[in-house]
């Protein structure tokens, strides 16, 4: 039995999904001795798995029981746009802020209408701005992907060792304990994003669009509506594609934590094999999870659009929702990933994975 | 420097005389004239072959010399000869400033022969040869026809000319779907330049087409009979009347007539949903500014009230839900252009919303038909098509009835409609918002700042995960590999703007286009159309210049000196060929007497800093300090104030500017700059109250001033406007890199 499938099993006798919240203050979780593994032995009952909705709520379980996690997660996501804020921030207080309201039109208070010549002014104004700005948020768009890694490291660490670890220092430990093998599978996704960019952007969408549209152009259809259908499409099978990319990566790393492995290369073979078998299941539990993240930033969007909302609140509670959703996606599918298949359970983990690895709680 | 000297101190509000002074009874003779000289005439007979693209047939043009000296030539535009190859003077224009677009086919028109017409039919052929410029030794867009003999003035000469012309696939304002379906016929028939006096020489003003440029030609009446195949019957918009149909085995044949025009166009397409509705000005009725206009031009409220006519739309199927935005804007168009410059005097006007794949022919304008455009899923605050509806109905008047030369005076009928679209936009509708598109819908919202684009080779443009590509390495083969292509979803994904969006930024029309005035000007108003040394510059002086310059000049006279300015000169040069002069001419005569305070409005120099002169406007608040008087103060806080405003004239433009300066008690001072000299002070010693703002231009007439950020001034800022822009950017920055830590 591997360690993957003694996860599945405490998870479904022990029934971590509907289990109360640890908090972090608990001194049972806090450096003590793990408690002892329940080993599942060969003559156990065999048990029916849960279904991907389950581990993604036992995801959510695992992510919300870390409010120090969450709370430095947010900070950090706070600091990192501040440097992208702060110059425009600097630029408003010397330009806008001394203006007068203009006595016809919307005023200038830039927190509901603002007028659009005043944009074009402040860029007169301040003609270096945008570039500033996105010359800092460049550089910070690649640092973020690189502690996405950290974090997706962290959190599927803490949900291998299940309620045992809710420090910060053991999201960061689990999360550095994983990061380079993470960022090798960072390196070896480059190809897979080029070659999906090129499936559809390059020569075969190109041949594709030749096919349904006159030179391929949607400008040269007869139709607005049939060029609108093939645009759009290519867009939505372009993403469809890259989060079919990034989620092979995810169980790539899945299998890297679950097997506490560190071959980036096997790891993702690992969570290809185990994609190519159960695809429903993997997608299940990712559409789920970015459909609460939906939910979640409906209910922002319509109460900020209402009023109820300042946008210091948005601040700080569009990250922690978005945070959380995409902790449970990522706790979930390590718990999917570490449940095994049913053809492979009773022999090997996925991909082979042996029960050399230490034990999961 | 004495600020007595240069400037007038009012106590009240001052603003430029916007009425007649009590008492006066001023009325604004209607000079407008019931029907064009008709100077060229055409009785055009053609068929337009099973291709969907190639016309054929002749002409009967008649011509009458219009001015006082003898000419023995005749110059015609042939300018779908643009379209014959690629050293056209247009082509060659467009490559020269950078743009390379050649058309998909080749079109053209072939001349099959000239003949002279006499009472009993031809009277024998009549030699003629293309007329390239230098610098264009192909081209052929301009024909020269010579007589046997001259024509004095005040005669008539007949011609006939056997053509055959070639539509190219949509290019450039005209042109077919390529596929035997839409095709929209401009610029398709061998057409008479002008022969006039211009500068001291009378000539023929007929250049050849360029980029740059549009058109120029003389009023006549037009007869069109027009044959088409069978799958065009009923569908068919020209710019004349219908008065006779026709079918039979070989399709169909329609008969069309126009009377003082200058062009003709027609567009079929057996797509198109015809759809006619009546103009009734009742259902569009402005009371009060029916009343304003009448008081204005001293003319009885039935006098100015607009006429009814026929609104003709010929739609795409799939914009059925633009029908109704197009109608509007038609509508409003025809009201407010016949409220505020004179009766449209024609039977129809025709909307043709132009098929998908030939856009390019779209959002032009031709006497009594014009082109719009739109696309599906707009946004209901984007006014589209309303804003390309009502500008091109605008050239009904500039274009149309006001014989504007295209060729050396775009902005005289761009920049005239630009201005007056303005005027019916804001009136008929809420400012449009600020929009993005995604998977085919648009949605309101700006950006607050956006990711750099790095340009190929940059290995930057890693750091943005977009492209990974080698350094410029000697021993290294340049590679690129694109990662991801950033899709308008995919950059909704990103940056989630219903979040992260300013959700409301309303575009004004005008004060939006005031975004040129920061652009660098290579060119004065007053340059050649087409001498411009770039491309842009044509948008700019063509249009959004001229507009924002008259929009000056109207915030400057008052609305009532300058509604009769435009009606007049709207009325006298209808069906005529004025020159910016004969509208300066009218700017002065009926702007003299305008007064900012007590200044004068010295039009001729205001007119040569505009015009002639390539000249900034911007003046800015240099300084405003409420300064506590010593000894004065018992404990900490003065009673009395020492307040100085110093203001500053940054550009070289000058013009009198009104100033507001705000106290602290609720009251507010108007000032009067005459901007002479670079800065002025002013001082209020001892005043027992603080200055709270200041304001150059508060009633924002100056929309030329390229800076209105530095027009005003709060003695305490309002500091939660930069929280706001912080926050914003914040929540936008927060969205990218979340969205950026599940990537990779």
């Amino acid at each position: 039995m591997s360690e993957d499938r003694k996860l599945s099993t405490e998870a479904g006798e022990v029934g971590e999904v509907g289990a109360p919240f640890v908090v972090d203050a608990l001194p049972e979780n806090r450096g003590g001795p793990a408690p002892p593994v329940v080993a599942a032995s060969s003559d156990d009952p065999p048990r029916g798995r849960l279904g991907p909705l389950s581990h993604l709520a036992a995801g959510f379980g695992d992510v919300l029981c870390r409010p120090r996690v969450l709370v430095f997660l947010v900070a950090v996501s706070v600091l990192a746009a501040l440097p992208a804020a702060l110059p425009v921030f600097r630029s408003a207080h010397l330009h806008l802020a001394p203006v007068v309201d203009p006595a016809s039109g919307p005023g200038i208070d830039l927190a509901g209408v603002a007028p659009d010549w005043l944009f074009a002014d402040w860029q007169l104004r301040d003609p270096s701005l945008h570039a500033l700005v996105g010359d800092l948020m460049a550089p910070a768009v690649l640092l973020s992907s690189w502690f996405g890694l950290l974090v997706c490291a962290g959190w599927m660490g803490l949900a291998r060792e299940g309620r045992r670890g809710h420090g910060l220092s053991r999201f960061l430990a689990a999360g550095g304990s994983q990061f380079f093998p993470f960022l090798r599978t960072w390196f070896l996704g480059l190809p897979l994003f080029y070659g999906v960019t090129w499936l559809v952007w390059g020569a075969p969408g190109e041949w594709l669009m030749g096919l349904l549209l006159p030179e391929g152009q949607a400008g040269r259809a007869a139709s607005e509506r049939v060029a609108g259908w093939v645009v759009g499409g290519r867009e939505l099978l372009s993403l469809f594609l890259v989060l079919g990319v990034e989620v092979l990566l995810d169980l790539g790393r899945a299998s890297l934590v679950a097997g506490q492995r560190r071959s980036a290369l096997l790891g993702l073979l690992r969570g290809f094999g185990y994609f190519l078998f159960e695809p429903l299941r993997v997608w299940w539990l990712v559409g789920a999870g970015f459909a609460f993240e939906l939910l979640w930033l409906a209910a922002m969007s319509s109460l900020a659009a209402q009023g109820l909302l300042p946008l210091w609140a948005l601040v700080l509670l569009l990250p922690f929702g978005r945070l959380v959703c995409r902790g449970a996606r990522w706790a979930g599918l390590l718990r999917l990933y570490a449940e095994g298949r049913p053809a492979a359970a009773t022999a090997a983990a996925p991909g082979g994975l042996g029960a050399s690895g230490p034990g999961l709680a | 420097m004495s600020p007595r000297r240069s400037t007038v101190l009012a106590l009240s509000l001052i603003l430029a005389p916007a009425v007649p002074a009590q008492g006066e009874v001023y009325t604004l003779p209607d000079a407008a004239p019931q029907a064009s000289d008709k100077t060229a005439s055409y009785d055009i007979r053609v068929v337009l072959q099973e291709d969907g693209a190639t016309i054929e047939g002749e002409l009967d043009a008649t011509w009458r010399n219009p001015t006082d000296a003898d000419t023995a030539e005749l110059h015609w535009h042939v300018y779908n000869n643009a379209w014959r190859g690629r050293d056209s003077a247009f082509l060659l224009e467009q490559r020269m400033i950078g743009d390379g677009k050649l058309p998909r086919e080749w079109g053209g028109t072939e001349i099959l022969r000239v003949e002279r017409l006499g009472a009993e039919g031809p009277a024998g052929e009549l030699p003629w040869s293309w007329q390239p410029p230098p610098e264009a030794p192909m081209d052929q867009t301009v024909m020269r026809v010579s007589l046997p003999s001259p024509v004095a003035p005040g005669e008539e000469v007949r011609v006939r000319v056997g053509f055959r012309a070639v539509l190219p696939p949509a290019f450039r304002r005209s042109g077919t779907d390529g596929a035997g379906g839409y095709v929209h016929a401009a610029q398709w028939f061998p057409k008479l330049g002008v022969f006039e006096r211009r500068d001291g020489v009378t000539a023929w003003n007929c250049l050849p087409y360029r980029f740059l440029t549009e058109f120029y030609a003389d009023y006549g009446d037009y007869r069109l009979e027009l044959g088409l195949p069978e799958r065009y019957r009923g569908k068919v918009a020209a710019t004349g009347s219908l008065v006779e149909e026709q079918v039979s085995d070989d399709g169909v044949r329609y008969v069309y007539a126009a009377a003082d025009v200058h062009d003709f166009a027609w567009t079929a397409d057996p797509d198109f949903v015809v759809v006619e509705r009546a103009f009734e000005p009742a259902d569009w009725a402005d009371p009060g500014e029916e009343v304003r206009v009448a008081s204005a031009l001293g003319r009885p409220v039935e006098a100015v009230r607009p006429r009814p006519t026929r609104m003709l739309l010929y739609r795409q199927p799939e914009h059925a839900e633009a029908e109704e935005r197009y109608f509007e804007a038609t509508a409003k168009a025809l009201y407010y252009f016949q409220l505020w410059f004179g009766h449209y005097p024609y039977e129809t006007i025709s909307i043709i919303d132009p098929a998908h794949n030939a856009r390019r022919t779209g959002g032009m304008e031709y006497p009594r038909l014009f082109t719009g455009g739109t696309r599906r899923g707009t946004h209901a605050r984007s006014l589209s098509p309303e804003g390309v509806t009502v500008h091109e109905f605008g050239h009904q008047y500039w274009y149309g009835l006001i014989g504007t030369d295209e060729f050396h005076h775009a902005w005289m009928d761009e920049g005239l409609t630009t201005w007056s679209t303005n005027r019916v936009l804001r009136r008929g509708w809420k400012a449009p918002l600020a929009t993005y598109r995604v998977l085919g819908r648009q949605r309101a919202g700006r950006a607050p700042a956006a990711l750099p684009s790095y340009p190929a080779g940059d290995p930057r443009a890693l750091l943005s995960l977009e492209r990974w590509e080698t350094p410029d390495l000697d021993f290294l083969p340049p590679l690129s590999f694109e990662l991801r292509r950033t899709t308008a979803l995919d950059r909704w994904l990103q940056e989630l703007p219903p979040l992260s969006y300013w959700p409301e930024v309303e575009a004004d029309r005008v004060w939006s286009q005031r975004k040129v005035v920061g652009e660098d000007w290579s060119d004065a108003l007053a340059r050649s159309t087409h001498g411009l040394l770039e491309g842009s510059m044509r948008t700019v002086n063509a249009y959004y210049r001229p507009a924002l310059t008259l929009e000056t000049m109207a915030g400057l006279m008052g609305e009532t000196r300058w509604t009769r300015v435009m009606r007049a000169y709207a009325e006298r040069f209808r069906y005529r060929h004025p020159r910016p002069d004969d509208f300066f001419a009218v700017v002065r005569e009926f702007g003299d007497g305008a007064r900012a305070g007590e200044l004068a409005l010295d039009w001729p120099r205001f007119w040569q800093q505009a015009f002639h002169d390539n000249r900034t406007l911007d003046f800015g608040v240099h300084r405003l300090v409420n300064q506590g008087v010593p000894g004065d103060t018992p404990g900490d806080v003065p009673l009395r104030w020492d307040v100085v405003l110093e203001l500053r004239r940054y550009g070289d433009f000058v013009v009198p500017v009104e100033v507001r300066v705000g106290w602290d008690d609720g009251g507010s001072t108007d000032l009067v700059w005459d901007g002479e000299e670079p800065w002025v002070r002013y001082r209020w010693p001892g005043e027992g109250r603080r200055a709270v703002s200041v304001e150059i231009d508060p009633e924002r007439k100056l929309l030329l001033d390229r800076d209105w950020l530095n027009n005003s001034a709060l003695a305490e800022p309002e500091e939660a406007r930069a929280l706001q822009a912080g926050l914003r950017t914040l929540i936008w920055a927060q969205q990218v890199l979340h969205h950026a830590g599940g990537r990779g």
